[in-house]
């Protein structure tokens, strides 16, 4: 039977569920039982800061934690897990307060379990008489839970998420005091260990070499799926809802299913939340009034903790943090002064101290004018446009007007239209005005230049599988090429100018590729001067001739390329856009001195700057260009033979 | 490089059995992968052996595991929680002495029951380190008790994330037996009250409440000096107090009082603490990532005005860490961690990370085995690559900078002529280094009249050390850091 769950809240399901949909953290999962292991036997205590985005499944791994431990034989002898409810640290104004919370739930956790001392121990924590920020209430929690633990003889494994809330939860002029408590409490409370998590970048008080927390935590960062473990979450979906045939839709090996998985992979971003998404989006009409309510429900049940994050601003930085979450793309200092109209000299300062409380990161310099900023948390910019009314939500909208074709979206949405009309109660009824806000929406991108170039690039057929090579004299092949493209050349039929300006470029590609770069560039040159005589061209064969020439030959073609196209072809200004975009992020990871290592983070920022909806493409166009320049470096006996 | 492949089926057992209770034990297992394995299995049998034979552990047993899915056909009270898998190829190729000078040690802890064998790179990253995770510092632990026992009170210092907490923790259980050693941190306690009540818990074994209440009806001198008392009477030998973050109180302390007001808290404190300790006749250590002169100086407190016992604190500056086989050592740090060097790989990072400065370069093999477990394996080439990018992103080394600064801000010139200087050390080959004299020429030239002081700072502060009159870096992974600053900013400077 097909269950309707879509989206799942790891904090409800169950154990089996959560080991089911366990996919792409094996390595991370086995390292951290494995120090759990050894740190019950250690004197040493370390604890642990797991990082990454929303969706990205923190908690799903600490859930899978939280239950290995209570069903391991040797972690469950070992330890007493506690897991804080999310929204559990949002109250926390001080470290006192936070293990008034751990003890609170501690007694949970005893009485869950049949444990005797349980009423005995939420007496103790009754009986506590001291306001919050004394100093003796932090004394007799850290006294009555190493008693509890200690009584046990187990460790007290603390399972707590948004590490960075707590830390905004302090009053800044206690800030000091509360983060050295938590560190008095890490260095020496053996009966405790943490393990925290945060969807920031950066975290102030324990990135800051000057903080006094600064390294304390053992840090790993969850990495997005990749194509093959999308289809492998796909397949656990469809496992977990009853809905097996639809999980196989991507998980198989076929042709089909592996472009489908690599569409689903680049517009979920490898994100687990995104492809669970996906998931239900791809039933039609009902996955997609369902996901539309269950995104809503999501962005609501993250108002706490956002409204609280807010709430620790100062007017102005929340004005800067409010311009940017409706801004359609990351900004300049300039940019924000005009949105918020706040004085452009005095913003570097605010945002510094929104860069020091993780709300914002430097995507491009390293801070002050020219910067460019976005928000560290990308839900946030989606919640914050759904609190203000924007009804709509980008990520479905983009999603369904690229898995979807035209007519399917418009046969959808006459479908939804004729049953607005019909009578339906209002909760129907307002399921249904939404998806239709939606599906218009992802129509009307479907049908916008735009949309249309992103569609093409993303369900580009991938390459067939070619039988091994053979025997095949390349020398021969390329001879023969070279006679044919300069025959094609010398002939001066307009006819045949887009024809012969493709071969060109085929054959200089083929003349780069084995190491004749003289005759290569002779070749590009020809086809370039055909282009500023303003040779027709196929809206086919240009992605493919400027990615040859992006694959084959040195960059100052592809910057005269686009130019050129920018200039003479108004119908391929997005294909050129799309170009010069990816030689922007290859610049900007160009080495540019000796300190060769920042160029990879430079290109990260470069590649953070471009619109969501192409940096999948530009990604993986400037990681091919990458490896081509690597290979092409490398001396020719020693190169592996190319993956087709 | 690689990981530990601890899913090898075959291998051999060495199980250490409580006499007592044969279900309480511990085992080793060396794996092996192919008949290459047998001579190093063999090399390593003999040593244990040997070890086990003059040292008349007879708790240990050997067995043949064929697969170790089946542990239990071996022995049903085999304890699998308690099994440290090796490879016999992690030990392969070490000679004989080497390798008893690894393996005894660790066969004496199985022996002792302790089942944690090796330091692991992510054992103790942020955290005071403890056990088997404190790696070396023998000589200045003998040191440090050696002045103790003298009479002489220290002020330990060295740059945050150097480990002196874990030293001075390390030192608690060295004087076990000559001294009653109490450690005392002081970081989250924001007034002496809070510090007697948490001294009189410490003396009496009192919960906190009663504690406080005592306080509060005796007053924190009086509790505080109780408290010392108490705990000097209870124990035979001579007391020492070891104060953590002295400084960081002194901070909190700060919060809510004027100048003054905080002046005078702090003296008062001080000279109580003075008075307590030659009542019971205690000696001190202070230790702190924060300097203890510095912030009295800072504060406005005239040196005459700090008690003489806090005036006369003998500074003892931590060195680099410095290991008789640096070799063997970062070889216990892969065991521990898990990581199998292939063909140069640890010779690669003796040379290349090493473990002066233990902070950054653990946090780098730790980094290191976390990308291991996602691409299995980096030649040594990607190694360097992972390394540069490590070093590029690492703020571990960003405080020497902060050094620079303060020091040229009191010295005009200071910052740029040690810079110059460093760059010198730094731009020849490792452990070459420069002249001594040439350093105290160039700084005396630079700033005149400050040559040898500046030149005490430079080692006290840098991981450098003096070796046969020459100056040269006591750490590589410093050496190529401050190589890489100076790529970028040599131009600048």
């Amino acid at each position: 039977m097909s269950s309707p769950v879509l989206f799942y809240n790891p904090r409800e399901a169950s154990a089996e569920v959560l080991e089911a949909m366990l996919v792409g953290r094996d390595e991370v999962v086995s390292e951290l039982e494995e120090d759990l292991r050894r740190q019950s036997r250690s004197a040493t205590r370390q604890h642990w800061l797991i990082r990454g985005p929303r969706g990205i499944g923190k908690t799903h791994l600490m859930g899978i934690l939280y239950h290995r431990v209570r069903q391991n034989g040797a972690l469950s002898a070992a330890y007493l897990p506690v897991w804080l409810s999310e929204s559990e640290v949002y109250e926390v104004y001080s470290v006192a307060i936070l293990l008034l919370g751990i003890a609170r739930q501690l007694v949970e956790e005893l009485r869950n379990g049949g444990d005797s001392g349980a009423s005995a121990m939420e007496d103790r924590i009754r009986e506590l008489e001291h306001g919050g920020d004394d100093p003796a209430l932090f004394e007799e929690l850290c006294e009555v839970l190493r008693e509890e633990a200690g009584r046990r003889g187990k460790i007290l494994l603390v399972l707590m998420e948004n590490l960075d809330a707590l830390f905004s939860g302090f009053a800044k002029q206690r800030s000091g005091q509360e983060v050295r408590r938590l560190r008095s409490l890490l260095t020496e409370e053996k009966h405790f260990l943490f393990l925290s998590t945060t969807p920031t970048r950066y975290l102030a008080q324990i990135s800051d070499p000057k903080a006094p927390l600064y390294g304390h935590l053992k840090e790993r960062t969850l990495q997005t799926l990749t194509e093959d473990q999308v289809g492998e979450l796909f397949r656990s979906l469809g496992k977990v809802t009853g809905q097996r045939k639809r999980g196989e839709l991507l998980a198989g090996s076929s042709e089909e299913g592996r472009l489908r998985r690599r569409v689903v992979h680049r517009l979920a971003g490898g994100n687990p939340r995104s492809v669970v998404m996906a998931f239900s989006v791809i039933a039609g009409v009902p996955g997609v009034k369902a996901v539309v309510e269950e995104m809503s429900a999501l962005l609501d049940a993250q108002t706490a903790y956002f409204e609280a994050r807010l709430a620790q601003l100062a007017p102005r930085e929340r004005a800067i943090v409010a311009a940017m979450a409706l801004a359609p793309n990351n900004l300049t200092l300039q940019e924000i002064s005009r949105l918020t109209r706040l004085p452009e000299r005095s913003l570097s300062t605010q945002t510094d101290r929104l860069i020091e409380k993780g709300h914002l990161a430097p995507v491009e310099g390293e801070s002050g004018k020219g910067t460019i900023y976005e928000l560290t948390d990308g839900l946030f910019r989606v919640w914050y446009q759904y609190r203000k009314g924007r009804r709509v939500l980008w990520p479905i909208v983009h999603f369904l007007s690229i898995w979807f074709s035209e007519e399917e979206l418009e046969r959808d949405l006459s479908n939804l239209l004729s049953e607005g009309i019909r009578e339906l109660d209002l909760l129907e009824g307002s399921r249904t005005a939404m998806a239709v806000r939606h599906l218009r929406k992802a129509l009307e991108w479907a049908r916008s230049e735009e949309g249309k170039l992103v569609r093409a690039e993303l369900w580009k057929p991938t390459l067939k599988r070619l039988p091994k090579p053979g025997k095949l004299d390349i020398e021969n092949v390329i001879s023969n090429l070279e006679k044919t493209t300069r025959g094609l050349a010398a002939h001066s039929d307009p006819r045949l100018a887009g024809i012969g300006m493709s071969m060109e470029v085929l054959t200089g590609s083929m003349l780069a590729a084995t190491g004749r770069e003289e005759k290569a560039e002779e070749f590009i040159s020809l086809a370039t001067a055909r282009l500023m005589a303003g040779a027709p061209l196929s809206e086919k064969t240009l992605p493919q001739m400027l990615h040859m020439i992006l694959l084959s030959f040195d960059r100052k073609w592809i910057q005269t390329w686009t130019a050129l196209l920018s200039i003479h072809y108004p119908d391929a200004a997005e294909t050129a856009r799309l170009y010069r975009l990816v030689v922007e992020v290859l610049e900007a990871g160009d080495g540019g001195g000796a300190r060769e290592g920042r160029s990879a983070a430079r290109q990260r920022r470069a590649l953070a700057r471009v619109p969501p909806e192409l940096r999948r493409s530009v990604e993986e166009l400037v990681a091919q260009a990458k490896e081509s320049h690597r290979r092409s470096r490398e001396p020719r006996g020693r190169r592996a033979p190319q993956q087709r | 490089m690689r990981l530990r492949n601890s899913s090898l089926r075959t291998g051999s057992l060495l199980t250490c059995f409580e006499p007592a209770d044969r279900a309480r034990n511990r085992s080793l297992l060396f794996l092996v992968s192919g008949p290459a394995d047998i001579e190093p299995l063999t090399a390593l049998e003999t040593v244990c052996r040997r070890s086990i034979e003059s040292a008349g552990l007879d708790v240990f047993e050997w067995n043949a595991l064929s697969d170790q899915g089946q542990l239990a056909e071996v022995d049903p009270l085999l304890d699998a929680s308690r099994l440290t898998r090796l490879e016999v190829v992690e030990l392969a190729g070490i000679a004989l002495a080497d390798l008893e000078r690894l393996l005894v040690p660790v066969l004496e802890r199985l022996a002792r029951g302790e089942a944690d064998l090796f330091p692991a790179a992510g054992g103790a990253v942020g955290a005071p380190a403890e056990g088997i995770q404190f790696l070396g510092r023998e000589a200045e632990l003998a040191d440090l008790a050696r002045r103790i026992e003298v009479g002489e009170d220290l002020l330990l210092h060295a740059p945050r994330r150097s480990g002196k907490t874990s030293v001075l923790r390390q030192l608690e259980k060295r004087l076990e037996g000559v001294r009653a050693a109490v450690y005392l941190n002081l970081e989250r306690d924001l007034s002496p009250h809070d510090i007697a009540a948490r001294c009189w818990g410490l003396a009496t074994g009192e919960r906190y409440r009663p504690a406080q209440r005592r306080v509060e009806e005796l007053g924190w001198e009086q509790v505080l000096a109780e408290s010392f008392r108490t705990l000097a009477s209870a124990r035979s030998s001579p007391l020492v107090l070891l104060l953590d973050e002295l400084v960081f109180f002194f901070q909190n302390l700060r919060k809510g009082a004027d100048e003054k007001e905080h002046e005078e808290a702090v003296l008062a404190f001080l000279r109580k603490l003075t008075g307590i300790l030659e009542d019971v006749d205690a000696h001190l250590v202070v230790a702190g990532s924060l300097d203890l002169p510095e912030y009295l100086c800072s504060v406005g407190i005239d040196a005459q005005e700090i008690p003489p016992r806090f005036r006369g604190l003998q500074p003892y500056s931590l060195p680099p860490l410095a290991v008789e086989s640096p070799a063997l050592e970062m070889r216990r740090v892969l065991l521990g961690t898990g990581l199998v060097p292939e063909v140069g790989d640890l010779e690669w990072l003796v040379e290349t990370v090493d473990l002066g400065i233990p902070y950054p370069a653990l946090r780098f093999l730790d980094q290191l085995a976390a990308r291991l477990r996602t691409v299995g394996r980096l030649d040594r080439e990607r190694m360097t690559a992972f390394l540069d990018e490590f070093l590029d992103e690492t703020d571990a080394f960003d405080e020497f900078e902060e050094h620079l600064a303060r020091k040229g801000a009191l010295l005009p010139g200071a910052r740029r002529s040690v810079s110059q200087v460093l760059d010198q050390i730094a731009e020849r080959p490792a452990d070459e280094g420069v002249l001594e004299r040439w350093v105290r020429e160039r700084l005396e030239r630079d700033v005149p009249g400050h040559g040898d002081r500046l030149l005490a700072w430079l080692v006290e502060t840098f991981p450098l050390r003096r070796e046969e009159g020459r100056i040269v870096f006591a750490s590589h992974l410093f050496q190529r850091w401050w190589r890489r600053q100076l790529a970028e900013t040599g131009a600048r400077r």
